[in-house]
């Protein structure tokens, strides 16, 4: 449950904060998921790699549902002859990596503070 | 170890991002900041148009307007601005064309002023040096200079520049043009002075061009005698844009009186000039207008009909738009980045440009009276250049001072000895302080009514020189050979001068009222196709390059047409049909000696001689007869061609080597590493074998036709292949009336009937949107690539019933 709460965190934060900032505060919308949530460390970069996948992926599937494929086709050929679904997959796993990095960090970060505190125990 | 962890996972996280969004630090190729580029939130898919969801209606703010401004958008994606006075309408246009265009118009200015290398590094400093060393942003300076002279029509141009840098401003976010997230960097504010540049960049594109080397290395080489003969100024053949019909008779008489020197030959400079090869403007520009009255047309209305071929380019470097105010109605094409519209039509009146080939681009070798060439002699005295710095940011390095010396004449252009025209001053009509607001006639023929205002308006217009072509609902139609035309001696600026002496300067220049031009003419119809202004009998002396095929198509078609329709125009500007391979193929054909040639050619012959001299896409006839006659040029000329390479020097023209055909045993066609004695059967034959030899396979392959030779396409403007139209499949050559050539070709088609109301057709090879990721980026290519055309939306009146007539309708306040 607790992961399905921090996975809807990323999506929904990731939304908003992605309209007003830069891409790669998608880091930062990872790392205060994870920190908040405190799960492993690769837990938390699996929701991470989701939530930021899907945040990204969603939007740019529906631009490109819209525009018929037209640009993504152009960008592809411009990059190497790549096909739409594979430049829509490169863009979900960028989005994904970024936030799931984020996310690793926060969440090891959490532990370091523990381990200042002197709470030592592993979260759930 | 948990600390280890944490600092692991935060350098690859920054190490991540730092890689993706600072691709400067990994190389220094002007790539995307992929992590950005990427971003449905900031990237390229905020760039994929919608291609059927449009907003019904929208309100657009905050606008610095006077009144409230409503834009209709047409199915085809034009925009009909309808504002209550042209003060609006401008800012309104500015704003308009850099939501569609802006980054070809940021793109276009910086090329123009020699800004590139800032952008994309130390390969483009060549090509900034040369933009800065003729000095495009000192000659558009001196153009606002004299603009502002002109406060109300000034104002156009800032309110323009204010829509511009309005949408700028407000760029929504995620929203900036495609190329500025794939090259990473961002669009600058626009200013007059840019709008100076782009116009200045447009005459570059169109008067630019000169030999004088080659032509003074011919005459040195050749000698008088045989230069004259290969090299003649005037081909008989052609239909020149204004005829002699006795109308300069007193004129001579007055100007012999006047002014005998200008009769006598001027210094030239005779010593050869070593050349390596440079870049030369494209013989593909050129256009073609035409009017015909209402004594020719079934409407018993005039037609007016242009097509400007210019590089095909997407974006378009044509913008369509209407403004509609409550004195003006005016609708067209403008230049993505100037306001106004350049060709077009209003209610009453319409209006097209062909370019002049008149040379007005002339060079002067510079007498340096001392070692680091800063001190020169003019007229016995000793004068110091005048030394101009620069400063050329270069992307990834330490900008470059570059120092220009300006002479009295104008520029030193190359420096380095061993470049063409090393050492020389450039004298450039457009390079000079304007005499007039040049835009202004354009101002003018927007509201134009009659024929007296299209004069007086077109007057404005000093330079690039154009064919300015017009019609009226009033049944006049008219041409002028419009612009600044320096006043020459005989042979004067056709070679190099001798530039230590005023003397050899241009005399003032041709009063407007004895420049050419034509009006009602009896045969009902004035037309140009950028062929010679006058007959030689035209008491001022000129030079340059003109078409030689083009205005014996149109002048020979509308001759003989009569009950014209705006189809049969439409019909007429896609025209195929070659008078250069009428001309040449009947003595090639006769010449040949079929004894020598192998079996093969024999077919090849029979199809040639079957040939209708159409430049059709799927045939191969036209493949054949222009590889040939590319062969039997070298072949011809090769008393040209041996010439060392160090010496730049051109074959004659091809109407010149058309007529030599006939003197079939002329010394010319002997090859002059022979023994025997060739004639032109004999080059005839050889040359016919070097066609097929070059051609080979694709002869018998038969799917080779004339658009694999001709290879028509419409490049992005940074010549993104992925952007760009490749191989469009379509008839037509430089030398027909559809002037398709490569990528050069009919940039804007258009014909407007002059009935009440008047009727208008046209469209562009691509669309008003700049964006690659929008449907209407190029959506009008095939229409346009097959001969088609779309009736414009000349709207009398706002028209907010017939919402669905519309993509949207937005209203600016």
């Amino acid at each position: 449950m607790k992961h399905l709460l921090q996975l809807i965190i990323i999506l929904g934060l990731g939304w908003f904060v992605q309209q007003h900032s830069p891409w790669w505060t998608m880091a930062l919308v990872g790392a205060f998921a994870a920190f908040t949530f405190h799960k492993r460390r690769w837990t938390s970069f699996m929701i991470g790699l989701i939530g930021g996948g899907i945040l990204w992926f969603i939007p740019a599937y529906l631009a490109n549902l819209e525009n018929n494929g037209l640009l993504a086709q152009k960008i592809g050929v411009l990059f190497g002859e790549l096909s739409p679904n594979l430049l829509l997959l490169l863009t979900a796993t960028i989005g994904g990596i970024t936030t799931g990095l984020g996310a690793w960090t926060g969440s090891a970060g959490r532990y370091l503070m523990q381990k200042t505190k002197g709470n030592d125990t592993q979260p759930k | 170890m948990r600390r280890f962890t944490f600092f692991l996972a935060l350098v690859l996280t920054i190490g991540f991002i730092v890689v993706l969004e600072r691709p400067d630090f990994v190389s220094s190729e002007p790539i995307p900041r992929m992590g950005h580029f990427l971003s449905p939130f900031t990237g390229f898919w905020k760039n994929a148009t919608p291609d059927s969801y449009f907003p019904e209606k929208e309100v657009i703010d905050n606008q610095q307007l006077i009144a409230p401004v409503t834009v209709q958008t047409d199915t085809l994606d034009v925009p009909h601005v309808f504002a209550q006075n042209m003060d609006d309408a401008m800012f309104v246009q500015g704003y308009l064309t850099a939501r569609d265009r802006l980054w070809q118009m940021d793109f276009s200015a910086r090329a123009t002023a020699g800004r590139l290398a800032e952008l994309f590094g130390p390969d483009l400093i060549p090509y900034d040096t040369n933009q800065r060393r003729i000095g495009f942003t000192r000659s558009a300076q001196n153009a606002i200079n004299e603009w502002s002279k002109n406060a109300a029509k000034m104002h156009f141009v800032e309110r323009y520049c204010q829509g511009v840098n309005a949408y700028i401003n407000q760029i929504p976010k995620g929203e900036l043009p495609l190329e500025f997230k794939l090259m990473n960097y961002k669009p600058e504010q626009w200013t007059p002075l840019k709008v100076a540049l782009l116009f200045k960049a447009m005459a570059k594109t169109l008067n630019y061009s000169h030999d004088d080397i080659e032509m003074t290395n011919l005459r040195t080489v050749l000698g008088q005698k045989a230069f004259d003969f290969l090299y003649p100024e005037f081909n008989p053949k052609q239909k020149t844009v204004v005829p002699d019909f006795g109308q300069w008779d007193s004129l001579k008489v007055r100007l012999a009186a006047k002014h005998p020197s200008w009769q006598g030959a001027s210094s030239i400079d005779s010593t050869l000039t070593t050349a390596l090869p440079f870049p030369k403007s494209n013989p593909g520009v050129g256009s073609n207008n035409w009017a015909v009255s209402g004594k020719k047309t079934k409407s018993g209305q005039p037609i007016l009909c242009n097509d400007p071929h210019l590089s095909l380019t997407l974006p378009s470097i044509w913008y369509m738009l209407q403004i509609h105010t409550p004195d003006v109605n005016t609708m067209g094409v403008s230049l993505a980045g100037i306001p106004g519209i350049t060709i077009g039509f209003n209610e009453d009146v319409a209006w097209g440009v062909t370019n002049v080939g008149q040379d007005v681009n002339d060079w002067y070798r510079i007498t340096w009276t001392n070692k680091n060439h800063t001190r020169y002699l003019l007229d016995k005295e000793e004068i110091p250049v005048r030394i101009i710095l620069d400063t050329i940011l270069v992307k990834g390095q330490k900008p470059v001072l570059l120092e220009t010396k300006l002479t009295n004449w104008g520029p030193i252009v190359y420096d380095q000895p061993n470049k063409p025209y090393s050492g020389m001053a450039m004298k450039w009509l457009s390079n000079e302080p304007s005499s007039t607001f040049e835009l202004d006639a354009f101002f003018g023929l927007m509201k134009a009514k009659t024929y007296d205002d299209y004069v007086a308006a077109a007057q404005n217009f000093t330079h690039p020189a154009q064919n300015m072509i017009f019609a009226s609902n009033q049944g006049d139609i008219a041409i002028r050979v419009q612009g600044n035309f320096p006043i020459k001696s005989p042979q004067q600026g056709r070679f190099i001068q001798d530039g230590s002496s005023t003397a050899n300067d241009w005399h003032g220049f041709i009063p407007q009222d004895e420049i050419p031009q034509l009006k009602n003419p009896d045969r009902g119809f004035v037309f140009s196709a950028n062929q010679n202004s006058t007959p030689p009998s035209y008491p001022y002396y000129y030079s340059g390059g003109f078409n030689d095929y083009r205005c014996r198509s149109i002048h020979n078609k509308l001759s003989s047409m009569s009950q014209i329709t705006p189809k049969d125009m439409m019909q007429m500007q896609n025209d195929d049909y070659s008078y250069k391979a009428k001309d040449a193929l009947p003595f090639m054909l006769a010449a040949l000696d079929t004894s020598e040639l192998q079996s093969g050619a024999f077919p090849l012959i029979e199809q040639l001689k079957n040939w209708d001299y159409h430049f059709r896409k799927d045939r191969l006839e036209p493949v054949l007869f222009t590889e040939w006659f590319k062969k039997l040029k070298e072949r011809t000329w090769d008393e040209i061609a041996q010439l060392p390479d160090s010496i730049a020097v051109f074959y004659p023209e091809d109407w010149r080597t058309i007529a030599l055909m006939s003197d079939t045993t002329h010394p010319y066609f002997d090859l002059a590493f022979t023994e025997e004695v060739e004639d032109f059967s004999d080059i005839a034959t050889l040359s016919f074998g070097d066609m097929m030899e070059s051609l080979a396979e694709k002869i018998t392959s038969k799917d080779y036709f004339w658009k694999d030779y001709n290879r028509p396409s419409i490049n992005h403007l940074a010549r993104l292949p992925a952007f760009s139209k490749k191989n469009i499949n379509m008839s037509g050559q430089r030398n027909t009336i559809n002037a398709i050539n490569g990528d050069f070709g009919p940039s804007w088609r258009m014909v407007v009937e002059l009935t009440k109301p008047i009727k208008a057709y046209g469209l562009i090879p691509g669309g008003a949107s700049g964006n690659p990721g929008s449907p209407y980026y190029d959506n009008m290519v095939d229409d346009w690539a097959n001969g088609k055309y779309y009736e414009l939306m000349f709207l009398k009146d706002l028209d907010m019933t017939a919402q669905e007539a519309f993509l949207k309708t937005e209203i600016f306040r």
